[in-house]
């Protein structure tokens, strides 16, 4: 199997190849917009990242053998002017326990939940800065790692992990408020494996 | 349990996208890739050509069929007035004296800004609608022809109000407006242009044999006044030399002359046309300085199923600045100003083959592994497995390597010795010839 820098790279002179990076991501890239706007805005979202990742491959950087970093990134990009309504889903969510991201999926039983942790969790989210938000749900969930994280977003990997300490932080805050504090509780380590 | 684990579980085991929306995506981009295609010798070529093809740009919420249209209009009705050949004639001596601006020396930059845009036309189901997205666009353009270059879009802009009205009944799908957009630039060096004649005939005759380096096409004159175009957009041209285009493309014998036109900025200049299929594209010069000013393209008929109108004026590019500056501004994004090394493994000793280009300098060490790995040479698997050629038993060719027009390329084909190179109109690799 080619490497995804060699099939970008061909792609530039062929570039019916460039179809084998979409058959190789497009489900990691739909699953993490999905996951943070809904199926619907993902459709279309993800359906526009790989044109402008067709678009944009002569700037890719042939040195990642790894695309993904790199299409999550425009992603993220594409993502971020639809933030509001992110915000807006986290609020809801919040306030009525119903997770719109689920609910707009057909036969998906929209499940009310009860748990007062998981709201203050997505209420917390709703204020962490949109800068900290790309890097840590880059983290958490499209599950790269630091450098990858640095290269999708284009910045050095010790902003990464700032960002990512902070936005901890604040979630941390948020859900330590309103709850006693847990005696013997390990702090995760910045940085650290998961 | 820490944050990253509840983060974790939230909307954790949601279902795969629905396969009518890959599909639909994969549909997208395999159009946009569709319309992406050009001959190889074309791909180092890609200002205008490349703005050219949003002409037909794809819109990714649609699985629907995507077209556009190029249109027609004449300014000023298209008549073409007795002793107009003679004006221009005249405009161009006038302009082949003014003094020569400077040339960008080492570590300068050729700057432009321009303002261009292209109608986008889509079609989905009973609805249609076109738009045009305007974009600024600047470049920074150095003597090897390395920089870069940055498309700020502007407000998207409906033909009709009904237009607009089709577009948000179907759930107002992106526009393809994509904010700012920066690209670094690689491998178009200003033309040398000091062996070049600059009296007309002489010209015109290496241009239609395609005998100037790098401005190199098919026949025919349709490509002969692109070739014109290419020469004088966003690039360093000095003024004599660009006098000389013009009185070219003024008498090549299909192009037809508009004497006083307006720019898409209204600034009066003097306008040629040309006619190919259905779109006609006009050139805008400056008599006095022979700049060039803008170009339009525009529908000369109306194109079935679509709801663009004969006359609609499908692209324009107005140019608004240009001058020599010492650095490529802020923003400039990785890479830019650097010629990066490109080889090109060409499945033919010929240049019109299929070719895979990657970045690197060991040229035939690259190939050679491509050709390993089963990437080269597929036309030639294809035939072996339907029997109409023998099997061959090593499949990695001879190889040798080419240099060419372009400084950052080394050209790659399967032969034997340097005399593949010189049968190409190349010379052998000083490295590895």
């Amino acid at each position: 199997m080619t490497l995804d820098s060699d099939a970008v790279s061909a792609s530039l002179h062929t570039p019916a190849g460039f179809a084998t990076i979409f058959d190789r991501h497009f489900d990691a890239v739909h699953a993490y917009l999905q996951r943070r706007v809904g199926p619907d805005l993902a459709d279309e979202l993800s359906a526009q990242a790989f044109l402008v990742a067709f678009d944009k491959r002569g700037g890719y950087d042939p040195s990642q053998p790894d695309a993904r970093p790199w299409l999550l990134g425009i992603a993220t990009n594409l993502v971020r002017r639809h933030h509001r309504d992110e915000v807006r889903q986290f609020r809801a969510y919040a306030r009525s326990a119903e997770d719109p991201v689920l609910d707009a999926f057909d036969g998906v039983e929209a499940r009310l939940d009860a748990s007062e942790m998981r709201r203050e969790l997505v209420d917390a989210l709703a204020q962490v800065p949109v800068e900290e938000l790309d890097a840590l749900l880059l983290y958490a969930w499209a599950e790269l790692s630091y450098p990858e994280i640095a290269s999708a977003l284009d910045i050095p990997t010790g902003t990464v992990r700032s960002r990512l300490s902070r936005a901890r932080g604040r979630i941390r805050a948020a859900l330590d408020d309103n709850r006693p504090p847990v005696i013997g509780q390990p702090v995760p380590e910045e940085g650290g494996s998961r | 349990m820490n944050e990253i684990d509840l983060l974790q579980e939230l909307r954790a085991g949601l279902p795969g996208p629905r396969a009518e929306s890959r599909a639909s995506a994969r549909g997208a981009l395999v159009a946009r890739i569709e319309q992406s295609q050009q001959p190889p010798a074309r791909a180092a070529v890609p200002i205008w050509r490349r703005s050219r093809l949003r002409l037909v740009a794809a819109l990714a919420a649609l699985a629907a069929l995507l077209v556009a249209v190029p249109t027609l209009i004449l300014g000023g009705g298209g008549e073409v007035q007795p002793a107009l050949g003679q004006v221009l004639r005249t405009a161009a001596a006038v302009a082949a004296t003014q003094p020569a601006e400077p040339r960008p020396g080492p570590g300068q930059y050729f700057y432009t800004r321009s303002r261009e845009a292209y109608l986008t036309t889509s079609v989905e189901a009973t609805r249609a609608w076109s738009v045009l997205v305007p974009r600024i666009r600047q470049t920074w353009i150095a003597a090897n022809g390395t920089g870069r270059a940055r498309a700020v879009s502007t407000k998207p802009e409906f033909l009709t109000a009904g237009q607009r009205r089709a577009w948000k009944a179907a759930g107002s799908p992106h526009l393809g407006s994509g904010g700012v957009e920066d690209f670094a630039l690689s491998g178009q060096p200003f033309l040398d242009t000091s062996n070049l004649p600059t009296e007309p005939r002489a010209l015109r005759k290496l241009i239609e044999a395609r005998k100037i380096p790098r401005v190199d096409g098919p026949p025919g004159e349709a490509e002969t006044f692109t070739l014109i175009g290419d020469m004088l957009r966003d690039t360093y041209v000095p003024p004599a030399f660009r006098a000389a285009l013009y009185r070219v493309v003024a008498e090549l014998p299909k192009v037809k002359l508009l004497g006083e036109v307006k720019d898409p900025i209204d600034r009066k200049g003097i306008g040629v046309a040309f006619t190919k299929g259905s779109v006609t594209h006009e050139l805008i010069f400056d008599p006095k300085t022979s700049a060039l000013l803008g170009e339009r393209e525009v529908a000369a008929r109306r194109i079935p199923d679509l709801q663009v109108p004969a006359g609609t004026e499908t692209g324009s590019v107005t140019y608004l600045e240009s001058k020599v500056v010492d650095s490529l501004g802020k923003g400039a994004p990785p890479g830019a100003g650097h010629l990066r090394q490109s080889i090109g493994c060409y499945e033919k000793p010929s240049l019109h083959a299929s070719a895979a280009v990657l970045h690197g300098s060991d040229s035939i060490a690259t190939c050679t592994k491509l050709w390993r790995e089963g990437a080269m040479g597929t036309t030639l698997k294809r035939l072996e497995r339907e029997g109409k050629i023998p099997k061959r038993p090593d499949k990695t060719p001879d190889l040798v390597a080419c240099e060419g027009d372009y400084p950052a390329v080394t050209y790659v084909f399967p032969g034997n010795g340097p005399s593949v190179c010189r049968r190409l109109g190349m010379r052998p690799a000083a490295d590895e010839g």
